[in-house]
């Protein structure tokens, strides 16, 4: 947004080759601080001149009292948060002009408040938002680890027909605490979990998400080619259930 | 419904506490986050936030001023972090304009804060500096595309581009490179050009006489310069005859800051 140069000169290029769609981290829909015009007017611009289908934030908050943490912290699961960033939701919506679609977050701690389960806050924002789903299955890996569920029984209890796209990542250890980092390979369970997800869910955009300590070009090749073999399987195994009037169920 | 307030109060009240304890200067120093944490069911898992939150931005503004924080050595170039964030903390919502805030924040310091963290005289200017070069590399491209200046007419407009800023410098920071992050820092005033390089997106510096800085300032006026002050600006400020010599040394500068993408011909209004 409003940058020229080299970046701009790649997105450019990305552009004539491939669709763009947009992803931000910053809109903080389960803060209280007003909506920010100006940033929503300079995302619309993006938005339209990339043509993106739908526009991707997070669910979660990062500011408060006019402080940016720049980072995903956690939002209390329960109804009355479910609302209030439903509507938050709503209205970037419409400002925007394109769909939104949210993205669940790793958690490293429970927020206090919370009665519901993810699956359960996830499908109610978006239910009430009206809006799409960015699934992210190493976050829910990560999560399901940090706070002992089942990551399985939580992508059964999500709306899949809502999930536009499906990131994966690695992730790290700190003292028995998965982080989120997308600076490592993504491990053999987070495989496992797009396989089942995408034999349910049918096809859907997929993408890996590395941001640092980027492993040899080959390497990552290999990692990409994993998940088209992944992806052909599983959507192969989707079709064949359809054509044959069954579905897989969680 | 009164439920569903205090609810959302609760969570307002949480939301404000950890973002403070993230970003105070002393994890102990925020007994209400410390608190509202120790009320969770992962208590001390609050804390990883904390280093996180504290890492990146450390992280965005070490990445932002790089020499500045080799010059100053990681202690003190931490420990004046820490400060920004406790004390101006950052605002923007957007992740890359936080060194920004940083800067701001150290041109804010009185002249006894900037003492009693023992900054050298050059270190607000070297800071000043790495932001320009940063605003240069990621400033917005110009509207249309880049128009020569071959047969530039009299009446024309000659104008800068926006990637480019001429600077009144009083030490020589600009010398200081990524590769020399520890070449000696004199006390000296030049006047520099920072600039994109059109073809490569490569952020230069050129150290500028007192022509050529004439030059390029009258072309940075808003609306740029017709072509004809252009000329007399730099002739003014060279003192020199205008001559055939002169003529040519004046095209060939100008031809050459045309090809590194800091002046082109203005557009027809």
């Amino acid at each position: 947004m409003g940058r020229g140069g080299r970046l701009r000169a790649a997105l450019d290029r990305c552009a004539e080759r491939f669709p763009i769609v947009t992803h931000g981290l910053a809109l903080s829909l389960g803060g209280f601080e007003p909506l920010d015009r100006a940033y929503l007017r300079d995302l619309r611009d993006l938005v339209r001149t990339s043509e993106t289908p739908w526009h991707s934030d997070h669910l979660c908050f990062s500011s408060a009292e006019g402080a940016f943490s720049h980072e995903l912290l956690p939002v209390p699961f329960n109804l009355p948060m479910a609302r209030h960033i439903a509507d938050r939701i709503r209205r970037t919506q419409d400002a925007l002009g394109v769909p939104m679609a949210v993205e669940n977050i790793s958690a490293y701690a429970l927020a206090p408040g919370s009665c519901m389960t993810e699956a359960e806050f996830i499908s109610e924002v978006v239910f009430r938002a009206d809006c799409q789903l960015l699934l992210d299955l190493n976050n829910i890996y990560v999560n399901s680890m940090n706070h002992g569920f089942d990551a399985y029984a939580m992508i059964g209890a999500l709306p899949l027909d809502r999930v536009c796209q499906i990131h994966v990542a690695g992730h790290a250890t700190s003292d028995a605490v998965r982080i989120d980092t997308h600076a490592e390979s993504i491990c053999e369970e987070v495989f496992a979990l797009l396989e089942w997800t995408l034999s349910r869910a049918g096809p859907k955009p997929v993408l890996l998400e590395r941001d640092d300590h980027f492993p040899a070009w080959e390497e990552l090749c290999r990692e990409i080619k994993r998940l088209d073999a992944i992806t052909k399987r599983a959507v192969t195994r989707f079709e064949s259930c359809r054509a044959q009037n069954r579905e897989l169920r969680p | 419904m009164n439920a569903d307030n205090a609810a959302l109060r609760g969570a307002r009240a949480f939301q404000e506490a950890l973002v403070r304890m993230c970003l105070a200067e002393s994890k102990n120093s925020c007994a209400s986050a410390q608190s509202t944490a120790s009320s969770s069911p992962f208590p001390r898992a609050w804390l990883i936030y904390r280093d996180l939150v504290r890492a990146r931005l450390y992280e965005t503004i070490e990445h932002a001023f790089p020499r500045l924080a080799t010059r100053l050595g990681e202690g003190a170039f931490c420990a004046l972090v820490a400060q920004f964030l406790s004390t101006a903390t950052p605002c923007t919502r957007l992740l890359r304009l936080v060194p920004r805030e940083f800067l701001a924040f150290l041109e804010l310091l009185e002249p006894s804060g900037a003492q009693a963290l023992a900054l050298p005289e050059w270190a607000l200017e070297l800071a000043r500096f790495e932001w320009l070069e940063l605003e240069v590399a990621y400033e917005d491209n110009d509207d249309a595309a880049h128009i020569p200046l071959d047969g530039i007419g009299d009446q024309d407009r000659i104008v800068a581009t926006r990637a480019c800023r001429v600077r009144d410098l009083t030490h020589t920071v600009h010398r200081v490179s990524r590769e020399e992050p520890h070449m000696p820092i004199a006390k000296a005033a030049a006047t520099v050009c920072i600039y994109r390089d059109r073809t490569t997106f490569e952020v230069k510096t050129l150290e500028l006489s007192a022509p050529a800085a004439a030059l390029l300032r009258a072309a940075a006026a808003p609306g740029g310069a017709i072509f004809s002050d252009f000329v007399r600006s730099a002739a003014d400020a060279s003192g020199d005859a205008v001559d055939i010599s002169w003529l040519e040394a004046f095209a060939s500068l100008t031809l050459d800051f045309a090809s590194r993408g800091i002046l082109q011909r203005g557009h027809a209004a």
